[in-house]
């Protein structure tokens, strides 16, 4: 099988910092993969790298067997790659229904899209209905991210790409929104999860991979990485 | 409520067009001036307002709109509407000259960029021998309608009473337009919105050359009127007295702007009372209003107000939010 999105030997730079270093790393169709590692390991710079926000110095990424290396970012969503950033990064001074019809922008003119995608985000979190006409930036921080995340699939994605989505939130929303992760997979769009709650991440992925300061230095399947002693000590706390 | 606001905003212009028939000369001027600085208010609206741009350099669209129209009547004896055309153009290519180099900036460095951007301009104007150097340009014919030609101060507040409706409803369809949506998502977040596939690029080149043409109009009409133009008239002042009325009026927000250009307008006429008191009361009422209005007068329905404060994580988004103006 032909993986959705292949990175070879990819190298990216902030600056003079050398960030990633030959980071190799698959996803298939289909699948949740997890991306763990601690603060500033990289996890963010892979995930930039992959829709365009950095270019990298070196390397080659295929999507669906074509190079994206060099495409501008906003032509990497409309071939299907959604970047949920980090922090969640909705407009606080915008609607919730404002927030999700940005998602939707390259869909242009389909106007039925975004009023059936805006319907579909509200059937996923029936939280957010009640708060369509709210200004996002009043919601909680839970909210916040069901937000965020609605935004992503409004663009149709074929790969999801969450940051952090569990970042700030009480245990019991990130079971939630671990849940509803789960549930978009299902329907059938491929996700990349970066995550530093190892746990829950493991708990919803098909495989992982561990990155530590700029360098791929584990993959495996959920199940193994679960076991593993060195993620259990690390990442897990035994 | 809705058909209300309607009639209200038609008894207004109807007020405006018959007011000129009650009005001495001297408040006919205030009040054409007034129209002018609506007209570049709701230019500046686009860049600053909506796009989130801080641009201190606007009065250089003005002089691009005015140069182009004199000496293309003056040198080369054009009808004054066909240099229109000729003077967006210009105001397009300043626009995209001005963008293209600020695109990765933020904030306090578009700002200078932009300072620095206007001075060029200026500098130019009063260098160059084809905008006729220090002393400007004079002579500028009249434009003519058919074989009527317009010389009194009625003919050009009528003309720019027009343009400046006609700017008005065009920034007003702009802002609700899909490319208004992207400006606005790339003030609140440039990165979000570029990773929700937004081009950034060519939105913001576009945010540079629709405020610079609404700019170049003003200028060009500006340029018949006074009938003789010199750099004086394009100094850095000018670009900080128009970005102040749309500050004070409310970024984004377009009664609100027309508001702040009436109040920088008008303001120092109605002080003139008060003789060398008057620039201090202007100023001290100036940061009182910011005091207690921060968000403008008349505040668009999506305020600036950044998500920061309730961002329990407490990361900043991102500086170019909260406009240090």
């Amino acid at each position: 099988m032909k993986p959705l999105l292949k990175l070879t030997d990819v190298n990216s730079y902030y600056g003079k910092i050398h960030a990633l270093k030959n980071i190799n790393l698959e996803i298939n169709e289909g699948e949740i993969v997890a991306l763990l590692g601690s603060n500033g390991a990289g996890k963010s710079t892979t995930l930039k790298t992959i829709s365009g926000l950095i270019k990298p110095k070196s390397g080659i990424i295929e999507w669906n067997a074509k190079s994206i290396v060099g495409v501008p970012a906003h032509k990497i969503v409309e071939a299907g790659i959604i970047h949920v950033p980090e922090g969640r990064r909705i407009f606080g001074g915008l609607t919730v229904t404002e927030n999700l019809e940005l998602g939707a922008f390259t869909f242009r003119k389909d106007k039925k899209w975004i009023k059936d995608g805006i319907e579909r985000s509200f059937d996923l979190f029936p939280r957010l209905k009640e708060r369509a006409k709210q200004l996002a930036g009043t919601l909680s921080g839970g909210e916040q991210q069901m937000v965020a995340i609605s935004r992503g699939l409004m663009g149709n994605p074929k790969l999801l790409m969450l940051d952090e989505p569990s970042m700030g939130l009480a245990p019991i929303i990130v079971q939630e929104i671990m849940r509803i992760i789960q549930e978009i997979n299902k329907q059938g769009t491929t996700i990349l999860l970066i995550e530093q709650n190892a746990k829950a991440a493991l708990r919803l992925a098909n495989r992982g991979y561990l990155i530590e300061i700029g360098n791929i230095v584990m993959h495996d399947t959920a199940e193994v990485l679960r076991e593993d002693d060195k993620i259990i000590k690390a990442y897990l706390g035994a | 409520m809705k058909k209300y606001k309607n009639q209200t905003l038609l008894l207004l212009i109807i007020a405006l067009f018959i007011l000129p028939f009650f009005l001495n000369s001297y408040w006919l001027d205030v009040l054409t001036l007034v129209l002018f600085y609506v007209v570049l208010t709701q230019g500046l609206n686009i860049v600053v307002g909506y796009t989130g741009l801080l641009d201190l350099g606007y009065a250089a669209f003005f002089a691009v709109g005015a140069y182009t129209t004199a000496i293309l009547m003056t040198t080369f004896h054009w009808s004054f509407w066909l240099t229109l055309p000729v003077a967006f153009l210009f105001a397009v290519i300043a626009g995209v000259i001005i963008g293209t180099p600020t695109l990765r900036l933020r904030s306090d460095y578009l700002a200078i960029v932009t300072l620095g951007f206007g001075e060029i301009v200026k500098i130019l104007a009063t260098n160059l021998e084809i905008t006729g150097s220090a002393s400007g340009i004079y002579g500028i014919p009249r434009p003519a309608i058919g074989s009527y030609i317009m010389s009194t101060q009625k003919d050009f507040y009528y003309l720019i009473l027009i343009v400046a409706i006609l700017s008005i409803i065009a920034v007003y369809r702009l802002g609700r337009s899909r490319i208004g949506r992207a400006w606005i998502y790339i003030r609140e977040d440039e990165d979000a919105a570029e990773a929700m596939g937004i081009n950034r690029i060519r939105l913001k080149l576009l945010s540079y050359a629709s405020g610079a043409v609404i700019g170049s109009i003003a200028g060009s009409i500006f340029a018949v009127k006074m009938s003789a133009i010199a750099p004086l008239s394009f100094s850095f002042l000018q670009s900080v007295m128009i970005l102040l009325a749309v500050v004070l009026g409310g970024l984004g927000s377009i009664p609100g702007v027309v508001i702040g250009a009436v109040l920088v307008i008008v303001l120092p006429e109605l002080l003139r009372g008060a003789d060398d008191w008057r620039h201090l009361i202007f100023g001290v009422s100036l940061v009182a209003m910011m005091i207690f209005r921060p968000q403008g007068i008349w505040p668009s329905k999506n305020g600036t107000e950044d998500a920061t404060d309730m961002d329990e994580n407490g990361k900043s988004n991102d500086p170019n939010q909260s406009m240090s103006v």
